[in-house]
């Protein structure tokens, strides 16, 4: 899902690493409206409210928001600040160490939630940031992995690309074009997960509180355990294929002689 | 070397914009210090759907469409809300009578939340606030049907 990159990605490893991870998106997204009244995984709104503060003067708030956008803007250029200096000699980790950090910094927010929060304005402000960042890891990395084709926070483009594809859908030349509806299915994908995501989050929440950070990470473990389990049985594999391959001609050798001496016997 | 030093200088450049702004203004949670007087109660938006008519209609609520509005409410009856820094807030009514309930702010500081009132916690949306005014909105289904918008006047300065 994730150790393979660009155009060596399959569609069902891009519509595995889109679904999974936006529907983490979509818990933390619903989460953050819930307990900080702001959004964390969509950007778009927050340029619009940066302008409508700096019209109204209200300068605390227009930095507040502008942190917050650089923050989004810092995690996309960490996640593939590390993907483009070591995807060559380790892919698997180029990959797992943004997943990794966007786990830490959902660890801190959830932990400081349950142990230490009082509710103070700046605690708020600080948490939503490093929510922020870590949407911003994921998105970054989901994007440069597979060459932008899931971007698992960016609703606003997948709506219009779905708008889109379907009215392409219309005539029966792009029906038939498998890369078309790769693409559709994926950007369909991601929708219902991210949609999934939030849904689930703000039943779970209900019985659970902020144990819901804990879940999304698991969810994001998953998604580095299931590589790491992919990389490992293939790397197994190669390795025992050499000895098989002995093994087999060994056999069809022995096969050979046993036959040739029956043959002189007779 | 010299790349790292132009991302070096971008990146200092935007964080010393951001800190600049925030270190030109108050946080909103210092501005809500002190107390602040009810001035009016007005409808914010009417809802349309009994007809064009509504439109035409005063904005302004009766006193006691307000008191059937805040009936259940934590802000009922109050006509001064005094903000104190360690998160409590009284509310004092024309008659004297005063609750004291917590306060605190949530998303980039628009949200007031007060909670200690019969277990509930009431969410009100802050429009404007500067150091004399303050603009509160919030929803009500109850009769109004439509935003309510409280407007303040500060009397005292934490």
């Amino acid at each position: 899902m994730l150790s393979k990159y660009s155009n060596s990605r399959t569609l069902g490893d891009n519509i595995k690493l889109g679904a999974l991870t936006a529907f983490s998106a979509g818990m933390v997204n619903v989460i953050s409206v819930i307990i900080f009244f702001a959004f964390t995984s969509n950007v778009t709104g927050h340029y619009a409210v940066l302008a409508e503060e700096i019209a109204k003067g209200n300068w605390y708030q227009a930095g507040v928001v502008a942190s917050w956008i650089l923050l989004f803007f810092f995690g996309g250029f960490t996640a593939n600040l590390i993907i483009i200096n070591f995807n060559k000699t380790y892919t698997y980790l180029a990959h797992a160490v943004p997943i990794i950090l966007e786990i830490i910094c959902l660890l801190i927010v959830g932990s400081y939630i349950q142990f230490y929060y009082q509710e103070t304005l700046v605690e708020t402000e600080i948490l939503v940031g490093l929510m922020l960042f870590a949407m911003g890891i994921q998105n970054g990395l989901t994007a440069s992995i597979s060459n932008s084709a899931v971007k698992t926070t960016h609703l606003t483009g997948l709506t219009t690309d779905l708008g889109m594809l379907f009215s392409m859908f219309t005539k029966k030349e792009y029906r038939e074009n498998k890369a078309l509806r790769g693409k559709a299915k994926i950007q369909m994908a991601i929708m219902t997960s991210y949609l999934s995501g939030g849904v689930a989050a703000g039943l779970v929440y209900l019985n659970i509180g902020y144990n819901v950070f804990y879940i999304v990470c698991l969810f994001l473990l998953v998604v580095i355990g299931y590589d790491f389990y992919k990389l490992k049985v293939s790397m197994y594999m190669s390795a025992r294929q050499p000895f098989l391959r002995i093994q087999y001609l060994s056999g069809m050798h022995r096969n050979r002689k046993r036959k040739r001496k029956d043959l002189q016997n007779a | 070397m010299k790349v790292t030093l132009i991302y070096l200088g971008i990146f200092i450049l935007l964080m010393g914009g951001v800190f600049s702004l925030m270190a030109n203004d108050q946080s909103p949670s210092e501005k809500l210090l002190g107390d602040w007087e009810e001035v009016s109660w007005e409808y914010e938006k009417l809802d349309a759907a009994q007809g064009e008519e509504e439109w035409t209609l005063s904005k302004s609520i009766t006193q006691q469409l307000k008191q059937e509005i805040s009936q259940e409410l934590a802000i009922h009856k109050a006509e001064t809300w005094s903000f104190f820094p360690d998160g409590k807030i009284s509310l004092e009514g024309k008659n004297g009578k005063a609750s004291t309930l917590s306060w605190t702010l949530k998303g980039r500081g628009h949200v007031l939340k007060l909670f200690g009132h019969a277990d509930s916690v009431e969410h009100y949306q802050i429009q404007k606030l500067t150091d004399d005014t303050m603009e509160i909105h919030f929803n009500t289904d109850l009769q109004a049907r439509g935003i309510i918008k409280m407007t303040f006047k500060k009397i005292n300065h934490s």
